[in-house]
């Protein structure tokens, strides 16, 4: 705004508003202890309960941290942006399909709310769709704040926000406020504000993150050649790169990767490449400022920087249009320069290897001659050191080794990385992507070599006297492989093969024979067993018998294999226990023999080990007093005095160990958990960091987060690469072994509150679960008393309910969430539904009802013939003993098929039915889900948000504009209940004598003759009709004149009412207020004299 | 490097147990040629086939096809259902043959295992019930799983007619815990049981006064116990053996067994156990050789941490484990001599634990 200086304040060093500040500092200096302590015990004890309480809330369950600390791989950060949001700052917005993706990866999400709207559907399906895969960290973003004009407003919106925000996240959740944006930017300390924030977050690592490596594609290549592209018009299969960094844990070689959009493919080959973004180290650092020519150098995923694209093995140079030489005023590329460059060199890498000196020593005057035989250039050499299985070169590389190291040293870093001859000083390639790009095995492998030949030069020292320099790798040479082929060669062909032989390999044995008389030999297991083609047995008679094949290995090799082949024969079991050798054992007998395991025992310990340690002790200081001699007594005595002490910190340990597990114990659980984490970590980094062949070590440990990667995939289908658009992101989710495949998926679901409608059972839903996003068709199911799951047609209203459906295999307690439609222009809440899963099974137990019904078709006083409940005697005979049921409720069981109507059965009652009676037969018939997956493969379309499964059985017959089945059983129609007529009920005339007179039965029927005053009729004189007619008149009259009078009292009533009610709803309103006086007035008593009590508690104490 | 097609080829009537476990437990299908075929008698042995149908038994959506001439066999794994389950074993092997891959599988079902076997329970070739009780089952608890982990010894057979009957009770985990035994310690403590059956109970007495005269120069903490089974428990044949183990103080455990010869005193045959079993200590290792794949499986199962043991060199049936375990699990051992180790050739087996998770375990 104002970027005008101010002027700074000078505060007054003089005059009372100094002093005043004086003495001010001097209080604020002074920390005042007993201005938060405690009033009283009481409340002592209150304020130490919290703190404990608060700090238990902070514990979280200890998760281990599988990334690591030293190179971390990027932080994946999200942006959330809704379509009512205009696109302003940076932040780009993916379809729905890519912002599930990213869901599924994301360390943060940056959730970007219009204050100005606030809250929009969308979001809230973001966040739903994020509960149910681990909750990554979200920060929330308000922006277009700079439409609201009035502060107040402003406040009570921001306030409002918040409070939904934190409802919806966690209480305190952090929300940013970005002001509003200024000449098309959002303010620059603001931004930076929150990209510090972004910077120095740390995260909780998610359980499902945990368990998975993934990576987001940074660039995409396709590898297929070209000429089966154009011969299949670009539908053939693709070979795919993908490049990233590793996240979640270590990628490993043999483990399928899910490309969500895409589908599961095969991981062809992995290879690590340089960090093309590395971290800053204490070089970079000194640099504060990029230079011109750094700043080319923009790590930009999935675009093209300078036309130059750098691959595990390849350069890739973009040249746009045609490329002409001289053409200098047009500016030039990176990769325009670089093959110009290559385009000038004249002289060859051999030339220029030749015309260099080297020396072996900085100070040596002689540069090293080389001789003719050895054309090979330092990258070749260090191929053939790697695996030396080809013999034929090793003769010139004994020569070379000095120079070989030297030379590598020099050029490694040059010729390694590039495959093309660029030697002159103006390559193409500057020197600037040397640190990033250099493969690092480059520089392990010239360090390798170094090792070897000091291995080397101890057995140079052991032959002595032969004065030709004999190389070999002291890792292969102990594997037979090499002499075992070669014995195998002597079998076949062994006329020409002593010649053949080269002549440093003849010495091999006699050299390793003096070598291993004096050092156990080491033999590498590691490859012996995973890179030799040896059988298990070769490997180790070979062991046992090396020495004596060696002698006359032709003889000996013969009867080897004769032998392995008897025993491929059926005497060699599968057993665990090998047989006992008696005649072995019978060393046992020997007391020398018994007293030599001795020291393994406990009781054996003081006598054996510890006195031998103790004697090497001795020895070692009596051969460091023989070697420092007489020189100085202090040193001697100092050494004795160090020794001393790490004796007496051995015994100190020792007996911390026996008699300190109660202070050990000490720790709590919480800190012992996450301690033991750390050592596991610990372990973890150290065990494998010896092994320097990066091979070796992928192949043991894999790749770990971090490291930047070149994962190539086999058969992708070729309308990723045709279609493919850098804007939706490209994950690569490794999975399980146990992911890879298919069964029944069990889960507990449940219907979004907000979602609208009801889900159907066997409708097909899209799930999104781990790594996958699929259509399948789920059976609902509620658990019916622990006896059988019983299928529901649709999802329960507000509840929980199980959901089976077929689909991949994904570990139990993995959250999901699932739609209808992924569409975006879909009304309403899109998530459907959330979960999580169960169980994984292979067969399912989900039952329905069904009601089997027949008729009686005779029946006798408790039996019943029952039909057209079977159609067979077969069907009957699989029901024997069923418990059936009539409508009216009398059990019954069936008992046996009869002949006659085919289906027919006997069945027995507790009562005798009717004719009119309807039996039937409750049974489950079990139902299992349709087997039907379908990935969502919206990657492979031209139009991302546009992939449409399978449709909905409505949606079908809307589309299809057919009406539901209608199963004419099923309508509902008028009933019609015929009377029923009922005989009348016949007591026999002896009976009837006999019964009491209460149970008699009574004379029902109406009496049907009229009786005497019915027959009569009445006739009456005038004067009598006169009176009468009076009579009735004044009846009629009073009559009214009763109504008229009711009719006015209730009148009076009524407004009588009505005044009261609102006489009491004053006095009501009265009381109120009066209870709420003396309410107030009652509390304001009590809490003084709680105060009071409070005051005078300690004191009383006190006395 | 190439991935492993997921349709895996063995060869060979070698290795078949530990094969099938690693198909089951990885998921992937195997397929196994050439078993026998230049045999007098080709294809697959009974006891295969009923190792076989208890392996379909004990899961849920296995298929296992078996070519005609027996030569050849398909297996499509399933999930390890485990719950109750009886199973008649055939005479030609003993039940350690059917229980060892078992309780590599156990700890994974679905449902805790609770499995009877019948047949016979001590012979020359596999574990004995007793070793397995004693032995295998303290190994398991190295990885977490020791919470209802029982053999019961209902009654015990001897070869050839057998009869007798174990009952196998494991719990299931969630995942193994990751191994780190490097120390093997010293021996603090021999046990022993010498049983006896159809025989005269005497036998096992003697076969522990036997024992004793060579152990007990070494610690005085020995206990053998006789084991005597009489009448309907006792089998169907006579029989007697004895089985050692020492236990380190790090708990690592050695162990030994002999079991009756015709015409072997029983003296002789508990000097055989006894000298094994020193032989077996004098290996030293924190693993003996019977359970180095037990020991190498839970390891590879482990979190995805780095698992570390010490044992001696792998013997045949490791050394295919091995690479069992890496053309299925994708798993490879670093195996490095154990510094420290001396003059004995004892090596250090590390791994990187694949995290394998027991996805059968239901979570309702």
């Amino acid at each position: 705004m104002d970027d005008r200086p101010h002027r700074a304040h000078r505060p007054s060093q003089s005059g009372t508003k100094a002093e005043k500040k004086k003495g001010k500092e001097k209080q604020q200096n002074s920390f005042n202890e007993k201005a938060f302590a405690p009033k009283s015990g009481r409340r002592a004890e209150r304020q130490g309960r919290r703190n404990v309480e608060r700090d238990q809330t902070r514990l979280h369950v200890p998760l281990v941290n599988r990334t690591p600390d030293d190179e971390p791989p990027p932080v994946i950060v999200a942006i959330e942006i809704h379509k009512t949001d205009p696109q302003r700052g940076k932040g780009s917005h993916h379809g729905r399909c890519g912002e599930e993706a990213t869901v599924d990866i994301a360390d943060l999400v940056l959730l970007m709310i219009d204050g100005s709207f606030g809250f929009e559907m969308e979001s809230f399906e973001f966040l739903n769709v994020l509960q149910s895969h681990g909750f990554p960290k979200v920060i929330g973003i308000l922006t277009h704040l700079d439409l609201i004009k009035k502060a107040a407003t402003l406040r009570d919106t921001k306030k409002a926000l918040k409070k939904r925000f934190w409802t919806e996240i966690y209480q305190g959740a952090k929300l940013f406020y970005l002001s509003g944006v200024l000449n098309g930017r959002y303010p620059d300390t603001e931004i930076l504000n929150l990209s510090r924030f972004v910077s120095v977050m740390k995260f909780r690592p998610l359980v499902f993150r945990n368990t998975h490596p993934y990576l987001l594609a940074d660039r995409l290549e396709d590898l297929t050649p070209r000429e089966l592209v154009r011969t299949s018009k670009a539908k053939c299969d693709r070979t795919v790169t993908v490049y990233g960094y590793i996240h979640g844990t270590n990628l490993r070689l043999g483990t399928k990767v899910h490309i969500p959009g895409v589908g599961d493919l095969d991981v062809k080959s992995i290879a690590k490449l340089g960090d093309p973004c590395p971290l800053p180290d204490m070089n970079s650092e000194k640099r504060r400022k990029l230079s011109e020519k750094k700043k080319l150098l923009v790590h930009a995923p999935m675009s093209d920087v300078g036309g130059v694209v750098y691959d595990k093995d390849a350069v890739y140079v973009n040249v746009p249009g045609s490329f002409t030489r001289g053409n200098a005023d047009v500016p030039q590329g990176e990769g325009e320069q670089m093959v110009m460059d290559l385009q000038d060199v004249n002289s060859t890498l051999e030339d220029a290897v030749a015309r260099s000196s080297i020396k072996l020593f900085g100070s040596s005057s002689k540069a090293l001659v080389l001789d003719d035989n050895t054309g090979h250039v330092g990258g070749q050499e260090e191929q053939h050191s790697d695996d030396d299985d080809d013999d034929a070169d090793g003769e010139d590389a004994d020569s070379i080794i000095s120079e070989d190291e030297a030379f590598s040293e020099s050029e490694m870093e040059d010729d390694e990385a590039d495959p093309s001859p660029s030697t002159s000083a103006h390559t193409g390639r500057s020197q600037r992507r040397q640190p990033t790009r250099v493969l690092p095995s480059s520089s392990k492998s010239s360090k390798r070599d170094i090792e070897y030949a000091e291995s080397d030069s101890e057995i140079e020292f052991n032959e002595g006297d032969d004065n030709k320099r004999v190389r070999f790798d002291s890792d292969d040479d102990h594997i037979p492989s090499d002499e075992d082929e070669d014995e195998e060669d002597a079998n076949e062909q062994n006329t020409d093969n002593e010649e053949n032989l080269p002549k440093w390999k003849r010495n091999i044995s006699h050299l390793l024979d003096s070598s291993s008389s004096q050092r156990p030999r080491r033999r590498d297991w590691t490859k012996l067993i995973y890179s030799s083609d040896l059988t298990p047995d070769q490997i180790l008679s070979s062991n046992k018998e090396e020495d004596s094949r060696e002698s006359d290995a032709e003889v000996d090799e013969f009867f080897h294999i004769k032998k392995s082949d008897s025993t491929n024969d059926d005497e060699m079991l599968d057993q665990t226990k090998e047989p006992l050798n008696p005649e072995a054992l019978q060393q046992w007998e020997d007391e020398e023999m018994l007293d030599s395991i001795r020291n393994l025992f406990i009781t054996g310990a003081s006598t054996g080990d510890a006195d031998e340690g103790g004697e090497a002790e001795e020895g070692e200081e009596a051969d460091f007093e023989d070697l420092e001699g007489g020189a100085a007594d202090n040193t001697d005595e100092k050494a004795r005095a160090d020794a001393l002490a790490a004796k007496k910190a051995e015994l100190k340990r020792k007996f911390d160990e026996q008699y300190d597990e109660p202070s050990s114990s000490n720790v709590d659980f919480y800190t012992e958990k996450k301690d033991e984490m750390a050592r596991q970590l610990e372990l973890n980094r150290a065990e494998f960091a010896a092994i320097e062949d990066p091979e070796t070590r992928a192949l043991v440990e894999g790749y770990a987060p971090g490291a930047y990667v070149r994962i190539e995939l086999a058969d992708v289908p070729c309308e990723l690469v045709n279609h493919f658009d850098p804007t939706y992101p490209i994950i690569v989710g490794g999975l399980l072994p146990a992911e890879e495949r298919f069964g029944f998926v069990q889960v507990r679901i449940k219907r979004h509150r907000w979602y609208t409608r009801t889900l159907k059972t066997n409708d097909p839903l899209i799930f999104s679960l781990g790594w996958r996003r699929f259509q399948t068709v789920p059976i609902y199911s509620l658990d019916d008393h622990s006896i059988r799951m019983r299928m529901l047609k649709y999802t329960p209203e507000h509840m929980h309910c199980y959901g089976t459906f077929y689909g991949p295999v994904t570990l139990p307690n993995t959250g999901f969430c699932a739609f209808n439609t992924l569409t975006s222009d879909a009304p309403g809440f899109r998530v459907a539904a959330t979960g999580v899963v169960l169980d994984i099974d292979r067969s399912v137990k989900i039952v329905k009802k069904l009601k089997l019904t027949g008729v009686p078709l005779k029946i006798f006083k408790n039996t019943a013939f029952i039909k057209d409940m079977f159609s067979s005697a077969l069907e009957v005979a699989k029901f024997e003993g069923a418990n059936i049921r009539t409508v009216s409720g009398i059990r019954g069981q069936v008992k046996k098929a009869l002949p006659k109507p085919d289906g027919a059965f006997r069945a027995t009652f507790e009562d005798k039915v009717l004719m009119s009676d309807i039996v039937f037969l409750r049974a489950w018939y079990s139902i299992e889900p349709r087997k039907f997956y379908n990935p969502v493969t919206s990657l492979l379309l031209s139009d991302k948000n546009q992939w449409s499964g399978m449709r909905l059985t409505g949606q079908v017959r809307r589309d299809e504009g057919q009406k539901t089945p209608l199963n004419v059983n099923s309508t509902y129609k008028r009933i019609e209940r015929p009377e029923r007529r009922f005989n009348p009920l016949k007591v026999p005339a002896k009976l009837q004598s006999a019964l009491p007179y209460a149970s008699k039965p009574k004379l029902m029927k109406a009496q049907s003759r009229q009786t005497y005053m019915q027959k009569r009729a009445v006739v009456m004189e005038p004067e009598e009709k006169k009176a009468v007619a009076l009579m009735q008149q004044i009846r009629a009259l009073r009559k009214d004149q009763v109504a008229r009078r009711r009719e006015k009292k209730s009148e009076r009533r009524e407004a009588q009412r009505k005044k009261a009610e609102k006489e009491e709803a004053k006095q009501l309103e009265k009381d109120k207020e009066k209870r709420k006086e003396h309410m107030r007035v009652a509390g304001q008593k009590s809490k003084r004299e709680a105060e009071i009590e409070e005051g005078r508690g300690p004191k009383r104490r006190k006395t | 490097m190439t991935l492993p097609s997921s349709l895996i080829q063995f060869s060979g009537h070698h290795y078949l147990r530990h094969r099938l476990v690693l198909s089951i437990l990885s998921g992937k299908p195997i397929r196994i040629d050439k078993i026998r075929p230049d045999d007098k008698n080709p294809g697959l042995r009974d006891y295969e086939i009923s190792l076989l149908r208890i392996l379909e038994k004990a899961t849920n959506g296995t298929i296992i096809e078996i070519s005609v001439t027996g030569t050849a066999l398909l297996l499509k794994p399933g999930i390890i259902s485990g719950g109750p389950l009886t199973h008649e074993c055939p005479l030609s092997r003993s039940v350690g043959y059917f229980l060892e891959p078992l309780i590599m599988l156990a700890p994974f079902a679905k449902r805790p295992f609770q499995l009877t076997l019948r047949g016979i329970t001590t012979d020359d070739h596999d574990l004995s019930v007793d070793l397995i009780r004693t032995v295998t089952l303290p190994h398991l608890q190295l990885f977490g799983i020791s919470d209802g982990l029982e053999l019961r010894i209902k009654k015990r057979g001897s070869p050839p007619a057998g009869g007798g009957e174990v009952q196998f009770l494991c719990p299931i985990v969630k995942q193994v815990t990751t191994l780190n035994f490097v120390e093997p310690g010293k021996i603090k403590r021999i046990r022993g049981i010498a049983h006896a059956v159809r025989v005269s109970p005497q036998f096992s007495n003697r076969m522990i006064e036997a024992s004793r005269s060579v152990l007990n120069r070494y610690i005085p903490d020995i206990y053998l116990y006789s084991d005597v089974y009489k009448g309907e428990d006792s089998g169907k044949s006579p029989g007697y053996a004895l089985s050692l183990l020492a236990e380190s103080t790090t708990s690592a455990i050695y162990c030994a067994e002999a079991t009756s010869q015709p015409g072997v005193a029983p003296e002789d045959v508990a000097l055989l156990a006894t000298r094994s079993l020193l032989t077996e200590i004098g290996k030293g290792g924190c693993v003996d050789e019977r359970h180095q794949t037990l020991v190498l499986l839970m390891m590879v199962l482990g979190s995805e941490d780095v698992g570390r043991c010490r044992m001696g060199e792998p013997t045949v049936r490791t050394i295919q484990f091995l690479r069992d375990v890496h053309s299925l699990f994708g798993t490879t051992f670093k195996i490095v001599p154990a510094e420290s180790s001396g003059s004995s050739n004892q090596l250090m087996y590390s791994c990187y634990g694949t995290g394998y998770v027991n996805v059968n375990r239901s979570l309702a």
